[in-house]
């Protein structure tokens, strides 16, 4: 083996150990949901669906999965437009403005989610809108922004803004200029970004748990609950289907993305 | 297919922060002339082109076409085409989307956007590439598409900004004919912006050569290429030599003489009453001819001692020494330069309707 080979092979080995020691957490909780027991154990014992049967039946359960499915589609309807408007104003700022504009825009990656969560704790107390999906969609969506908004902007930068000004220059209003020229080809970044806004909604945990009081429990916060009083396999079934529909939407934006 | 419509810009003036791009030009195209803004890149040529279609915000002055006030008009309201630099296609329509794209906007029936279409894309030799994607063409397909696309609406005005400019030299060759072909058939009015001078004397009715926001000369290709109202101009369109030299007698046929030489006077043919007290005579070298003595024929004759040869292919140049300076002459390929070794004595020769007087300050 060559020196240059032996490099490349070392870089190989490394990357693959990395990525097990990466994944490997995340995966080893899927064995546990198909366990026959009342309790989790490793390794599981037997083979059983029934705590895939619990999460679709019980109340508590099921609810939550549905709140968290309308939570993620209401907030990727709201950030999406909201986002990409913004990017198209970022695109438009000159001088100083556009560093100002970009660190504003990543605030809310950038401040702690548990301070984002506790100043919208307070302001949405005051509104009457915790424990309500309205409250949770108004908190995803500042969290999901700055990902719509860096989709968008990556488009955008490589978009011409010269046809648009040739749609104008063949008779198309700025509206109708936007709709049929410039949005078709900002649509793989806004569907990423959308993507992202959805994923983003999903998975929280953090802003949840201080919005979702008893009225709007999602599925990160139903299995908090559920590690905290009693530790059922059925967590390990809600985690296998949250980690299903994490990686098939990072499939979808993937796959938008090479279009 | 109506005929091209005139345009007429008055005192227009575009401020950036506090650079004029634009410093008050004013310029009449009339009914299907082919008018070409020639200038260096920030001489103010696109800035002016953009404000004509409307994408520019004029501070000062004002843009009328057909007689009629288009200033404060949007640009999808002044029903113009317009080909941009590199030909701005939307990528996500196929050719013949693209071009039909000004047609839906005017609700045409499709059945007529068809037919639209089809001779549009016979004006420009792409009849069999109407389902073709963008990015499947080649540049020289695109920019004909492009051409295409803005003049299946028949605008009465075409504008087009630097529409060659990303092609290769023989390409360009080949769509400048065609445009000027397309000019022709149509009866168009255009507006042309370029850097490249064979193009604008190619091409061009009128040509407007721009420098810092400004008109500096607006002529025929024969005009500004020959009779140069200043040093700038001259020296944009090729090589061409200056002489120092003093007024002896104003008026039609000024006598010129050059500076350190005393019995020699120059003759040219002026258009414009001359003012200041230091003046440019200006030839072109390939205007000047090589003699062994005085000639009466030409109305100037200049002696001197050849310097050098250089070979440029299609012709050779003669740097001459002579008393106002060095001199270059471009011959044809086939003069006889072995017998003008350095050192030589010849006669410069050349007709007084090839020399350019202007003030040197200018």
């Amino acid at each position: 083996m060559t020196g240059s080979r032996l490099a490349s092979f070392a870089t190989s080995a490394t990357t693959a150990l990395v990525c097990v020691l990466l994944l490997l957490p995340t995966i080893a909780v899927m064995p546990l949901s198909i366990t026959e027991t009342n309790f989790v154990t490793f390794p599981p014992r037997g083979f059983s669906l029934r705590w895939y049967e619990t999460l679709f039946t019980s109340d508590a359960w099921r609810g939550a999965m549905v709140t968290s499915f309308i939570t993620a589609a209401l907030t990727t309807a709201v950030a999406t437009p909201i986002g990409t408007m913004m990017a198209l104003g970022l695109a438009r700022l000159k001088g100083r403005w556009v560093g100002i504009g970009n660190v504003f825009i990543l605030l809310p990656i950038i401040v702690p989610t548990i301070v984002t969560g506790v100043a919208l704790y307070g302001l949405l107390a005051r509104l009457g809108l915790i424990g309500t999906i309205p409250g949770l969609v108004l908190g995803h969506s500042v969290l999901a922004l700055p990902f719509v908004v860096i989709n968008v902007a990556a488009v955008l930068q490589k978009f011409d803004r010269r046809i648009e000004q040739a749609a104008r220059s063949l008779g198309a209003s700025p509206l109708t200029a936007f709709r049929l020229v410039t949005l078709p080809n900002l649509l793989p970044g806004v569907a990423a970004g959308a993507l992202f806004a959805f994923l983003t909604s999903f998975d929280d945990f953090v802003i949840a748990l201080f919005l979702a009081g008893i009225g709007a429990v999602t599925l990160p916060v139903q299995m908090w609950s559920g590690i905290r009083f009693e530790i059922s396999p059925a967590v390990a079934a809600a985690s296998t289907v949250l980690l299903f529909m994490s990686c098939l939407l990072l499939a979808l934006q993937w796959w938008v993305k090479r279009r | 297919m109506p005929r091209g419509a005139a345009i007429e810009i008055r005192d227009l003036t575009k401020r950036y922060g506090d650079v004029k791009a634009i410093d008050a030009v004013s310029l009449t195209v009339a009914e299907g002339e082919f008018v070409t803004l020639l200038g260096l890149s920030g001489s103010g040529k696109s800035t002016t082109l953009m404000a004509v279609a409307g994408f520019v915000d004029p501070d000062g002055g004002a843009i009328a076409i057909s007689g009629s006030d288009v200033t404060t008009l949007p640009p999808e309201k002044r029903n113009l085409g317009v080909v941009f630099q590199n030909y701005a296609l939307f990528p996500h329509l196929n050719v013949f989307d693209n071009i039909a794209f000004p047609l839906r906007m005017r609700r045409h029936a499709e059945s007529e956007i068809d037919t639209q279409v089809r001779r549009v894309l016979d004006l420009v030799s792409l009849r069999d590439l109407s389902a073709r994607r963008i990015t499947e063409l080649s540049g020289g397909q695109q920019q004909r598409v492009a051409l295409a696309r803005a003049l299946v609406f028949s605008p009465p005005v075409l504008l087009m900004d630097e529409p060659l400019g990303a092609l290769d030299r023989q390409l360009r060759e080949q769509l400048q004919i065609e445009i000027r072909r397309i000019h022709r058939q149509l009866g168009v009015t255009v507006l042309y912006v370029t850097h490249d001078q064979e193009e604008a004397l190619s091409m061009s009715d009128r040509i407007a050569i721009m420098a810092d926001g400004r008109i500096q000369q607006l002529g025929t290709p024969h005009e500004v290429y020959m009779q140069p109202s200043n040093r700038f101009v001259a020296g944009f369109f090729g090589e061409s030599n200056f002489l120092d030299v003093a007024v002896e007698r104003a008026g039609d046929n000024p006598v010129l003489r050059p500076k350190g030489l005393r019995d020699i006077t120059l003759h040219a043919a002026l258009r414009r009453p001359l003012s200041g007290d230091r003046f440019l005579a200006m030839v072109r070298p390939e205007a000047i001819e090589i003699g062994d003595s005085r000639d009466p024929a030409f109305e100037n004759n200049l002696p001197g001692t050849v310097e050098q040869q250089d070979f440029l292919g299609a012709t050779q140049r003669l740097t001459v020494k002579t008393g106002a300076g060095s001199v270059a002459v471009r011959m044809s390929r086939l003069a006889n330069a072995a017998a003008l070794p350095a050192g030589a004595p010849v006669w410069l020769k050349w007709r007084a309707g090839e020399t350019a007087v202007f003030d040197a300050q200018d």
